[in-house]
């Protein structure tokens, strides 16, 4: 009876995500002159606690928005795993997976030992542990950072490219020209037609315009395998793996809104095959209530015949009682070991970034810092209206894999938009003001002469200077007089820059016409966190 | 009755449909574009920039000298850079939606306002006011479509042998540039040939001897009216400028069919001469227009 409710839930909710995804955009607003972001998916990324108390942890600075995680928190410990079941939108997508997208019979139906179910409690200690000692790791396990980051970097991406390809056979047959001589003119109307049609659409829902990102095969890839694990169950990721069902599932063993079977129960067991957290080698099914695993479905509910399973209110245990479904002492004590291990030798590898190259966001922290705050949700990525900022894959480190940092061969950064620290939901990328912003130094130009076409061709160019942001230039040019290769006198404008005045946006470099590399490179010298 | 059998009927029809296609080829040659000797340069003076356009279009013969009813028309600010308008790195956006307004009341059937922006066009059509302006009085605005430029070649060009334009500007009835005026690094001045470029595709390659090159790409792209934007002028770290210390109140418009000779006007606001400037000198001398301020007529409203 409640399963048609639970569904139209979870696709609400569903939707609601990515609407909230394509929105996550700045919209312009002329009355304070500033692009703002006033949806974005940010708002159910910080109801995560799994992601607000690990960043918090492993920074000693709780987020400001972790309140609404502490929401959550304390709605699970009175109501259970509801927001496994009902509103999770990685998964929603893997019930939808396996209903729709899998094969009968792919899916394993003899439930799976009860060990399995440690894993998650296992992965959530080492969270918690390398937290604690300086490495946030959260930013891979925690299901809506793994969830944005697929839909940002991989879906959309790949969506946008469909768009972009038919339009673009709507443009090529709407633009044919022969030999220079253009067809079809009568048929204006239709090319004005389709132009006013993109700039409208883009203007009020959504930019059309293509994207890519590093690293977006990996993380397809790894979010595809997280839907491959169901092969060997139902929602195997949910009851095995995921971090934050094992948060919330521990926070479940205090709700007081726990299963219940009446007595004349008759033991048909048709419950524990239905149940979608599964549970097996428990003789009794009045015994088999797990809270913790428990994801609030109801599925147990609507597959009794003899109406004997409710949900109602019961004194809850209390205490986490010993279970099967939580670690062994050795197991719990292995684990922590091997985090220890783990974030000793990752302490041990240097945070100072390995490559000059290195450019952070402006607003971002200071690099340790800024490391352990950032989950990697891609936000800041699909917020860029450049598209400049970038997932690093080994750029800074293996700590810091998926993090963002510039590109300057993809955009530039705007020196007036505060975009990506608007969207940060742990405050990695800081909000800045527009104050802030002018004053933000992220790096220095530096000329590469060998390939500056005024310096090693005499030929003019200073498109750099041009594009320099900076009110009063970074940089500047000498008038010399040169003797060219055909014996004529020709004055060269030499590009220079100035260090303290260049902020390090990058759009010399990313305007630089010289094919063959640039002939300005931006490098973090001096950049201020 | 004459019988007529398929075949017939398929072979009349195609034929029509090649006809019909081939009717409508027009050809891209130079001489699209129609411009008068003996130039008249009309200047307005007045701290309403609207009323100021209003002024030097009427003094030049009034918008309907230029635009039929139902003419197709392109208005071409300068849209390039991400600032607002008191920076005065784009045009002005009350200018732009005066022109729209003329544009409408003289029966435009299509008034189209666009640039080929050198920073991100979202933010450059919104923080320049132009986007709200120019819609607000009734012009189709639209991001410049990557895919529309046609390349063409220029006749006689020494330096600027072909180039890339955007469709549009090779198949509407009017052109109206409508450039502000500020200093350049690389160009000393950016006035209204240099921002002809805004049409174009492939903006670098004018970078090298753009003296040069700005009046053979003027020689085959020749607005009917240019409007040059002074009511705030960039006199220092042009031509994005962003400090208001380099921004100058001028309160002027001024306008002219001869691009040159406004040009050349616009030369003399910031205290050159029209002959310190290079591409006003080689656009003279190839006769696209008349340099010579002493020569061409000016109004002043």
């Amino acid at each position: 009876m409640l399963r048609p409710f639970r569904r139209v839930f979870q696709l609400l909710f569903f939707i609601a995500f990515l609407v909230l995804i394509l929105l996550t955009e700045g919209r312009y607003d002329a009355l304070i002159d500033k692009f703002v972001i006033r949806y974005p998916v940010s708002v159910i990324l910080k109801i995560d606690p799994l992601i607000m108390f690990s960043a918090g942890l492993a920074t000693w600075q709780l987020p400001p928005a972790f309140i609404s995680s502490v929401v959550l928190l304390t709605f699970t410990l009175f109501f259970g795993r509801f927001f496994c079941g009902w509103a999770c939108p990685l998964g929603s997508l893997i019930d939808f997976a396996e209903r729709r997208l899998f094969r009968k019979g792919m899916i394993r139906k003899k439930p799976l030992a009860v060990g399995y179910r440690r894993i998650k409690y296992l992965i959530l200690l080492f969270i918690l542990i390398t937290a604690v000692f300086g490495v946030q790791t959260a930013g891979y396990f925690d299901p809506l950072a793994i969830i944005t980051r697929f839909f940002i970097t991989a879906i959309l991406p790949a969506f946008l490219a469909i768009v972009n390809l038919i339009l673009g056979i709507f443009n090529s047959v709407l633009n044919f020209t022969f030999k220079g001589k253009i067809l079809l003119a009568q048929t204006i109307f239709l090319r004005d037609a389709y132009n006013s049609f993109i700039f409208n659409f883009e203007n009020s829902l959504f930019s059309l315009e293509m994207t890519s990102y590093s690293t977006s095969a990996i993380i397809l890839g790894f979010t595809v395998f997280i839907f491959g694990l169901s092969i060997f169950g139902h929602r195997f990721w949910c009851k095995n793996i995921c971090p934050l069902g094992a948060l919330l599932g521990i926070c479940s063993e205090f709700s007081p809104l726990r299963r219940k079977i009446r007595e004349d129960c008759d033991e048909c067991a048709i419950c524990l095959t239905h149940c979608h957290a599964q549970v097996k080698n428990f003789n009794a099914v009045k015994d088999s209530y797990q809270a913790k695993e428990c994801i609030r479905c109801f599925e147990c509910v609507n597959i009794c015949r003899k109406k004997k399973m409710f949900f109602g209110l019961s004194m809850p245990p209390g205490i986490l009682r010993r279970s099967n479904f939580l670690p062994s002492r050795r197991q719990f004590l292995l684990t922590a070991a091997g985090s220890g291990l783990f974030v000793g030798y990752m302490r041990s590898v240097k945070w100072i970034p390995n490559s000059k190259f290195l450019i952070r966001p402006p607003g971002a922290d200071r690099e340790e810092r800024f490391i352990n705050k950032c989950i990697r949700c891609g936000q800041c990525m699909k917020v860029c209206p450049t598209k400049v900022i970038q997932p690093s894959f080994l750029e800074s480190g293996l700590v810091g894999f998926w993090t963002p940092r510039l590109n300057y061969q993809v955009g530039y950064c705007d020196d007036v938009c505060t975009r990506c620290g608007q969207v940060c939901p742990t405050g990695a990328i800081k909000d800045l003001t527009k104050e802030q912003r002018r004053l933000s130094k992220i790096g220095t130009a530096f000329f590469d002469k060998d390939h500056c076409l005024p310096w090693y061709k005499n030929e003019n160019c200073i498109k750099c200077e041009e594009h320099c942001p900076v009110a009063d230039k970074a940089i500047s040019y000498t008038e010399v007089e040169v003797i060219t290769e055909e014996k004529e006198t020709k004055i060269v404008k030499r590009p220079y820059v100035n260090e303290e005045a260049c902020i390090g946006c990058g759009i010399c470099e990313y305007k630089c016409p010289v094919t063959g590399g640039p002939g300005i490179v931006v490098t973090n010298y001096k950049e201020k966190r | 009755m004459v019988q007529l059998t398929r075949r017939d009927f398929i072979k009349k029809m195609t034929l029509a449909g090649i006809g019909m296609v081939f009717a409508n080829l027009r050809p891209l040659s130079s001489e699209v574009f129609a411009q008068s000797k003996a130039a008249d340069i009309a200047v307005a003076s007045g701290n309403d920039p609207a009323l100021n356009t209003y002024q030097v279009i009427n003094a030049l013969g009034g918008i309907k000298k230029f635009v039929r009813e139902g003419a197709r028309v392109v208005i071409k600010p300068n849209i390039a850079w991400n600032r607002t308008p008191e920076q005065a790195g784009n045009t002005n956006p009350e200018i732009v939606a005066a022109l729209v307004e003329m544009c409408n009341l003289a029966g435009a059937g299509h008034i189209s306002v666009w640039d080929n922006t050198c920073h991100n066009s979202r933010d450059t059509y919104l923080r320049s006011g132009i986007q709200k302006a120019a819609i607000e009085a009734g012009a189709r605005v639209h991001y410049v479509n990557m895919d529309n430029f046609i390349k063409t070649k220029i006749p006689g060009a020494k330096f600027l042998p072909e180039i890339e334009i955007y469709r549009e500007v090779l198949e509407c009835d009017v052109f109206i540039n409508v450039p502000v005026a500020k200093v350049h690094g690389l160009s000393t001045l950016t006035l209204g040939m240099k921002n002809l470029m805004g049409v174009i595709k492939d903006r670098p390659v004018l970078h090298d001897k753009i003296h040069d090159k700005l009046p053979e790409l003027h020689s085959i792209i020749k607005p009917h009216l240019t409007v040059l934007d002074a009511s705030r002028i960039l006199t220092a770290h042009g031509p994005q400028g962003g400090d208001l210390k380099d921004v100058k109140i001028v309160n002027q418009v001024a306008a002219s069919t001869d691009l040159v000779a406004v040009d050349a006007y616009g030369a003399t606001l910031f205290g050159y001469q029209p002959k310190d400037i290079g591409f006003i000198v080689r656009a003279d001398e190839l006769g696209l227009g008349d340099m010579e301020l002493s020569r061409t007529r000016l109004i002043k409203c």
